[in-house]
């Protein structure tokens, strides 16, 4: 895993590592196709064009102003608004002779997944409380969470192969139990 | 003390984690907090104010508020498990815009039908309502007034309410919403059986060796009953599951007999089964010979619209649908002998090779089947008859009445049985299965209530779509609504019901804990206690009976219904309500209120505040000054008692997780009909369907007829309605939880991904849903928990925001008059 401590990174969230993401460094959840955590420090300008054009609404303001996902209230529908919206930006900037950055922020390239992150459901989960519920096998669009009949309530398993990160589970959860943290992108500058 | 710093950041981690989630934290995890004494919590039971099931509930309450809920594993319905709902079920007593007081709409000072809702006092609110009754009865009498009430009120509620309406002010113009629900199933089981409610009980689910779901999606509506018959399906690995229904939805997950039938053609498929049963040389002849006879019913027979409407005129019997000759069972033979697998399959689309394989199930003599359903055979303009047709193939094997062999028709409301049918709040009945027109059944209920002879309305009342009808009319000017939402939950709003609650000529009144759809339709809105509020008994579709204590006050002037009822009964003297010729020939009723002659009759008011647990609250009680609960349902008790609908002592219930009636002799009934298991069956026979006068069950001789509407060239999609686990009927509850509106927050039309490819539409799309008689807006989703075929969307009717009943038909079944919510004609197009 290749991850860069910039010593902007390591200052932004220096004592809120949340428990869960315990086994991963921990990483801000940032609109899809970002580049990898340090790049995207360095390129986004914090214009926050990507959170105003979110249709879903889901791109907030986060730690020092930078964008981050809250899949609390929506998932990304993947409408690539906010990588449009970015490109833009920075093609705009070049035009008016602002060369401070060398990229947008957001960069869609070919062969790179929108999200790297990894999924868990914690022990919250009303189904392993005997609780019969099933919400976030209903809305997960790639089929990835599915219900495994162990007992006479099931419980739902996430196969993380399809899974596209949308969020949609997060979203509708009731008991709040998906975890989702991200990991690092190999989405950086200079690669293609 | 070892408790170092790294365990109290712990501790207070978690707590405050458990609480920015929302969520309480699961019981188990924390007793573990709640050692010292500030954080006691104390326990009590109560069933769950949701579905019919029943399930036991587990209720902590502290400092006059329920903080935790969780499945109660004394119960034997549910044995500690819940369902979401029921996991967040003490949050729906907590809702923001909870009604605190009465609310009166009022311009100037003064009510007025356009007026600002405005808060008054009850006094002033009983007022005009008193006022508004008076007036209707003395210009229209007894059927200028109506009430609809609920498969919700609690059993003393709806006893109340029917004294209230059918001995005090003589009307019958009171039924519940129940008439949506379980109409057809009680009239399928008073035309098969001419008793009410299933014979078996939820026990057989664990002796059951195939399930077989016709038109009902428990594994959402009625999850805990789910993971019972997932439980026996998972460990016992030839017991076969088969789901009928008009759409692909979350039971068919453990379907080993999947079938998707076109809507209405479940009529077809019963009689297919049916004559598979005979030609296959099936059937329990001896069973048939002692305990069954056979009759033919008439066809032809409308579809309980307006009757200026085209196809009522065109309808030969629609004035006597439920009429039926004796036939043999020679004639029956040769009555479904067309209904061959292939004939079967041309009309309901399901392959003739699936159709035979659920039929083997029924004709196998050592297969034990047990038949489920739900809305999709009640909610049916044919609706009694596919329950008859349901009975019949039970009837043929004589796989009926004992441990897992039995037709079951399951429950949506949590006292629809316990309240609606046994207490009997539909305009036709009385309790205990008896009915207005019955000259015997009246005079009886006369001697119980001690009322004058001859007093009690011999003709049937409005049923539930008439009551909108003649509101709209201007028949009914005032009517007063408990525990149920109408105005979402009724069919075809725009055109037949709102007209009548803003009609001028009259006035609504509304009782509920929140402000819902119906609430503002109305004119007056009454604060309501809602569950544990008030003291209660409850009947679930097992005809269990489960009662519980008042926990915590209701807040604000929230007042329970039974104390609105009772409370209302004071404004009324018999001189008003009652004819003059029946008060000069009983003069000692002269002079007395509604409340001395119904409630204050030595009977109802024969319990001290005594008797009550000192344990608990009961305001009801304390301000009436006896033990109102016990009173009514030792008065109502005594309808059943003897009569095949015996209840036990009212103190047993508190002490008891429910009991199953007739309870005789201190014991409950698991099966009913079959000797050894009902102790009314004589010794000897075998089997006795005694709610006949021969007891002998009758089976039907019933045809396929086609829908009121089907699709056609422009309106070409089927729509069905229906419920989501998440929420409860109209989500007026559900939606105030956070957690259960995160869930599942808004309505969605589901729909099959070619459906949606043909109009360009994408999932997520907002779209117009349209019918010939109104249209919402919603979203489209062309995957998730139902899975449409192509040509039928289905759209839940949670979402008060997203009226589907207002494109809905208000076609009902002509003999049970209940409403046909699953099929009508509509359109998609993008919005």
């Amino acid at each position: 895993m290749q991850i860069n401590h910039s010593r902007r990174a390591l200052f932004l969230k220096p004592f809120t590592v949340a428990e869960h993401a315990s086994e991963h460094s921990y990483l801000p959840l940032r609109p899809p196709w970002s580049l990898a955590d340090c790049d995207f420090l360095d390129q986004c300008s914090r214009c926050h064009l990507c959170i105003d054009t979110c249709e879903e609404n889901i791109i907030k303001v986060g730690d020092a102003g930078y964008p981050e996902l809250d899949f609390s209230k929506g998932e990304c529908s993947f409408c690539e608004a906010c990588l449009k919206t970015c490109e833009g930006q920075f093609k705009q900037g070049l035009l008016d002779g602002n060369l401070s950055k060398s990229s947008p922020a957001i960069v869609k390239k070919v062969g790179l997944a929108p999200f790297y992150f990894d999924l868990k459901i914690d022990d919250t989960c009303l189904s392993k409380h005997k609780v019969a519920c099933q919400s976030c096998q209903e809305v997960c669009e790639s089929e990835s969470i599915s219900m495994k009949w162990l007992s006479s309530i099931p419980v739902p398993e996430i196969a993380s192969d399809d899974c596209t990160g949308c969020g949609a589970c997060l979203s509708i959860c009731p008991s709040n139990s998906f975890m989702m943290s991200a990991l690092a992108s190999p989405n950086t500058l200079g690669h293609s | 003390m070892k408790l170092t710093r790294r365990d109290v950041i712990k501790a207070q981690a978690a707590t405050v984690a458990a609480s920015v989630a929302g969520i309480s934290l699961p019981a188990s995890a924390s007793n573990l907090i709640t050692s010292s004494a500030a954080n006691e919590l104390t326990w009590s039971k109560a069933p769950c104010r949701f579905c019919g099931t029943g399930c036991g509930i587990s209720v902590a309450t502290k400092n006059g508020k329920v903080v935790a809920t969780h499945g109660d594993v004394k119960a034997e319905v549910n044995k500690g498990l819940s369902c979401v709902k029921g996991y967040f079920l003490s949050k729906i007593l907590y809702g923001k815009d909870r009604l605190t007081q009465p609310l009166l709409r009022k311009r100037d000072g003064v009510y007025h039908k356009e007026g600002e809702f405005t808060p008054v006092s009850w006094d002033e609110a009983f007022d005009i309502m008193a006022d508004k009754w008076k007036a209707t009865l003395k210009a229209k009498g007894p059927t200028g007034i109506g009430m609809f009430g609920s498969g919700q009120w609690t059993v003393h509620e709806g006893y109340a309410a029917v004294k209230l309406m059918k001995a005090g002010f003589l009307s019958n113009n009171i039924d519940p919403n129940a008439r949506h629900c379980m109409a057809s199933a009680v009239g399928g089981f008073m035309r098969t059986f001419g008793i009410d409610e299933p014979m078996g009980c939820y026990d057989d689910f664990e002796s059951s060796d195939a399930f077989v779901l016709w038109g009902s999606n428990m594994a959402e509506m009625h999850p805990i009953l789910w993971t019972r018959i997932a439980d026996r399906r998972l460990s016992h690995p030839h017991v076969k599951v088969a789901v009928l229904s008009t759409y692909k939805h979350r039971s068919f997950d453990l379907a080993d007999i999947p079938a998707i039938f076109t809507p209405q053609t479940d009529l077809v498929l019963l009689n297919a089964i049916a004559n598979y049963i005979i030609e296959s040389g099936n059937v329990n002849q001896s069973f048939i010979e002692k305990h069954v006879n056979f009759r033919e019913g008439v066809t032809d027979i409308g579809y309980g619209l307006r009757p200026t409407h085209e196809l009522e005129k065109k309808a030969k019997n629609a004035n006597k649908a439920g009429a039926s000759k004796a036939i043999d069972f020679a004639a029956f033979a040769e009555f479904v002998k067309p209904y061959t697998f292939e004939y079967a399959e041309k009309m309901s689309g399901v392959p003739a090779a699936n159709i035979e394989k659920i039929a083997k199930l029924y004709a196998d003599p050592s297969t034990k089947v047990m038949s489920l359903w739900t809305m999709g055979a009640n909610q049916h303009t044919r609706g009694v008859w596919t329950n008859n047709l349901l009975y019949n193939i039970h009837l043929l094997t004589g796989k009926i009445s004992e441990p897992g062999n039995g037709p079951f028709s399951l429950t949506g409301q949590p006292s629809a049985c316990g309240t609606a049918r046994e207490v009997g709040t539909f305009s036709h009945r009385l309790p205990a299965d008896m009915v207005v027109a019955n000259p015997e059944h009246r005079a009886y209920s006369e001697k119980v209530w001690k009322l004058p002879k001859g007093i009690l309305n011999p003709k049937p009342g409005a049923h539930a779509v008439k009551q909108s009808r003649d509101l709209k009319d201007g028949k009914i000017n005032v009517y007063w609504l408990q525990v149920n939402n109408n105005m979402q939950a009724g069919p075809n709003i725009n055109e037949e019901m709102l007209p009548g609650y803003r009609n001028p000529d009259n006035f609504i009144v509304c009782s509920d804990p929140y402000p819902t759809v119906t609430a503002e339709a109305s004119d007056l809105i009454l604060p309501t206690a809602m569950w544990v509020e008030k003291e209660g008994v409850y009947g679930n579709a097992e005809r269990r009976t489960q009662a519980w204590y008042q926990l915590v006050n209701a807040p604000g002037e929230a007042r329970s219904d039974l104390w609105q009822l009772v409370e209302f009964s004071k404004r009324f003297t018999t001189e008003e309500v009652w004819p003059a010729e029946v008060l000069a020939k009983n003069p000692a009723y002269k002079g007395k209120t509604l409340f001395d002659v119904l409630f204050k009759n030595g009977q109802v008011d024969k319990f001290p505040l005594s008797h009550i647990s000192q344990d608990y609250e009961n305001q009801e009680s304390n301000d009436f000054g006896f033990y109102l609960q016990k009173g009514l349902f030792e008065e109502y008790a005594a309808f059943g008692r003897g009569h095949g609908h015996d209840l036990a002592d009212y103190d047993r219930y508190h002490k008891e997780r429910g009991l199953r009636w007739p309870v005789v002799n201190g014991k409950e009934t698991q099966w009913r009909f079959k000797e050894g298991s009902d102790p009314y069956v004589k010794a000897g026979t075998g089997y006795q369907f005694y709610g006949k006068p021969d007891n002998r069950a009758v089976i039907f001789a019933l045809p396929y007829e086609p829908p009121a509407e089907s699709p056609d060239a422009e309106f070409d999609m089927w729509l069905s309605t229906g419920r989501v686990l998440e929420h409860w009927h109209t989500g007026s509850m559900t939606q105030r939880v956070p957690e259960l509106y995160k869930s599942f927050p808004d309505a969605l039309c589901y729909m099959h991904p070619k459906d949606a490819k043909q109009r360009g539409l994408r999932r997520g799309d907002e779209v117009r849903v349209i019918s010939r008689r109104g249209e919402i807006k919603t979203r489209v989703e062309t995957r998730g928990r139902n899975k449409p075929p192509v040509g039928l969307v289905f759209v839940p009717f949670f979402d008060a925001t997203q009226l589907i009943n207002k494109v809905c038909l208000d076609a009902t079944d002509p003999i049970s008059k209940q409403t046909d919510f699953k099929k009508c004609a509509v359109k998609i197009v993008k919005a």
